[in-house]
């Protein structure tokens, strides 16, 4: 059954992917020119419809895939990266160094990431790809050295860290060759459930008007813009809609399909 | 000079002492035995002698390891030390080592250590003769299987050859062994036990030997320790100490091994 999942995820991540893969080479419309009129139901010509502007709905439904799979992408190895350099540096570090940087976690945790995001963008140029990266990833970056403090706690505990500084290995080596190895599929996990959790944080920060400005426009977007005339064209939000839920729980599924693999156990209250 | 002196050592945490002033001296060639039971401070004190006390412990007093003072010593200073002076093999192999790297990986590190010390530059083919001239050394029979196996596809026994193995590969002059056989089952235990005794003659090691379990000591060491609470209350030749000790502890231990012996004939001689 959780190879089922397994698949399942693949096959619903792959999808995501290929199609955003494929709108690096070619698209149905050009998405900002007007392909028809304004808010057409679906047809053969525009599977989705058309928008308030008359621009194709699946190109920009396409574009969306891309701007969410890239966000993902990019806050999850962000988040995975800092995340872990920071928590197992948290583990060395001296008792009050330690407890001071898990009290900044915690803090940080505990801040929305959406607030977070409001000031990445007021900080910078204005929203972008790379702000709504940095907020994710950001936000993202703590939880993950939550979970890789406790677990490098865990291992460096073990006895066959004290036989390997018995044998002479140096810290930077053993983390190298022991630590990372025995935290790695658990932190993988991990990193694929906020891989999830990035593509929801990317959906409402464009909701909101902090994400990728038009016209590469999220799904998150796609939603906002469409609310008005959801009873008129409800293409409009069913579309973006089922990508959304479509990726996410297609990444779901591949995580946990993943952590049965892995056998991984990822304590789910300190992942999220 | 002595390979390792210790002069008073004393271990303790926030609140309260644990290691009472323990001293000894070992040279190149000699086998000491530390008996006691368990809490007694035999391992606190076999990890004052690699300065890797648990968090939270620090020792005092004096340990001299080759010649260098060990407490005190930035830790920096004392890796250099360790695998290549003094080289532990603990009591479970199963933790000992790591789960997820490959048997023959594990082994590498201390050759590849070893021939980095001497200035050798290794090549594979010299690593792999290495390898299996250690699991040779440690009487494993299949050593293409083992190197390639992980931690838990292999047995208890093996496991331990291995844990040997790798501290003998980085060339220590002085071995400690904290109760190597503990985890083992009897007949098991004997093997280790052999193959120890005969690699450290034929590597000229001094030996630390740690066990609750005097019969098993007096075998292995020429010269014992008996430690009680965190004292060194007995210390004398290791046949002296089981044939008349002096101290009411020791012969309490005696005496219980004497009952257990008796006990074990007993039950041999029923069908
Ligand atoms: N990290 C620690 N913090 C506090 N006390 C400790 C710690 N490690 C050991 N002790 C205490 O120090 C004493 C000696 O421990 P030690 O491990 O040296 O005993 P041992 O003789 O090796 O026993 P065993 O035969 O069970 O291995 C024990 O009373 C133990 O509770
Ligand atoms: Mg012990």
């Amino acid at each position: 059954m959780s190879r089922g999942t397994l698949w399942v995820g693949l096959l619903l991540v792959g999808l995501n992917a290929g199609v955003a893969l494929l709108t690096l080479f070619w698209l149905p419309y050009d998405p900002t020119a007007m392909a028809g009129g304004r808010l057409q139901p679906p047809s053969w010509a525009h599977p989705f419809g058309t928008d308030r502007l008359g621009q194709d709905y699946l190109t920009k439904v396409m574009i969306g895939a891309r701007i969410a799979l890239s966000v993902g992408i990019g806050a999850a190895a962000l988040g995975g990266l800092i995340g872990t350099c920071l928590g197992v540096l948290a583990a060395f570090a001296r008792r009050s160094a330690d407890d001071g940087l898990a009290a900044t976690l915690d803090i940080l945790i505990a801040f929305p990431t959406l607030l977070l995001a409001m000031l990445v963008v007021a900080a910078s140029e204005g929203a972008s790809l790379g702000t709504a990266i940095l907020a994710i990833g950001l936000a993202m970056s703590a939880i993950i050295a939550r979970l890789v403090r406790i677990l490098t706690k865990r291992v460096l505990a073990q006895d066959y860290i004290t036989a390997a500084r018995c044998s002479g290995l140096g810290w930077g080596r053993i983390v190298v060759s022991h630590v990372l190895p025995n935290i790695l599929p658990t932190v993988l996990v991990a990193v694929a459930l906020q891989f999830g959790l990035a593509v929801i944080a990317e959906a409402s920060l464009s909701f909101l008007g902090l994400g990728t400005p038009p016209p590469n426009a999220s799904w998150g977007q796609l939603l906002q813009q469409a609310q008005s005339t959801v009873f008129r064209a409800p293409m409009g939000v069913i579309a973006p809609g089922l990508a959304l839920i479509s990726l996410v729980l297609g990444i779901n599924f591949l995580a946990d399909g993943l952590r049965d693999l892995l056998d991984a156990e990822v304590d789910l209250e300190e992942a999220r | 000079m002595s390979l390792l002196r210790l002069r008073d050592l004393t271990v303790h945490s926030a609140s309260r002492e644990l290691v009472h002033g323990v001293s000894f001296d070992l040279d190149a060639g000699q086998r000491l035995g530390l008996v006691g039971e368990s809490g007694s401070g035999k391992s606190l004190t076999a990890m004052s002698v690699m300065g890797l006390l648990p968090p939270g412990l620090s020792a005092g007093g004096s340990v001299l390891l080759d010649g260098q003072q060990v407490i005190g010593r930035p830790d920096r200073q004392m890796v250099p030390l360790r695998g290549t002076t003094a080289a532990v093999i603990f009591q479970d192999p199963r933790s000992a080592l790591d789960p997820l790297m490959r048997l023959g990986d594990q082994l590498a590190a201390p050759i590849r250590r070893r021939a980095a010390r001497d200035g050798r530059r290794l090549t594979p083919a010299a690593l792999r003769d290495s390898q299996m001239h250690w699991l040779d050394r440690v009487s494993i029979r299949d050593p293409e299987r083992i190197l390639r196996a992980w931690p838990h596809e292999v047995s208890g026994g093996q496991r331990q050859r291995v844990a040997i193995a790798m501290a003998l590969a980085c060339g220590p002059r002085l071995l400690i062994a904290d109760e190597p056989t503990t985890a083992l089952d009897v007949s098991t235990q004997a093997e280790v036990l052999d193959l120890l005794d005969g690699l450290v003659r034929e590597e000229r090691l001094a030996l630390l030997f740690i066990s609750h379990d005097l019969p098993v000591v007096s075998r292995i060491a020429d010269r014992v320790i008996v430690m009680q609470n965190g004292r060194a209350v007995e210390q004398g030749d290791a046949m002296q100490i089981f044939t008349a000790p002096r101290h009411d502890y020791t012969s309490g231990l005696v005496a219980a091994a004497q009952r257990l012996q008796a006990a074990l004939e007993d039950a041999e001689r029923r069908p």
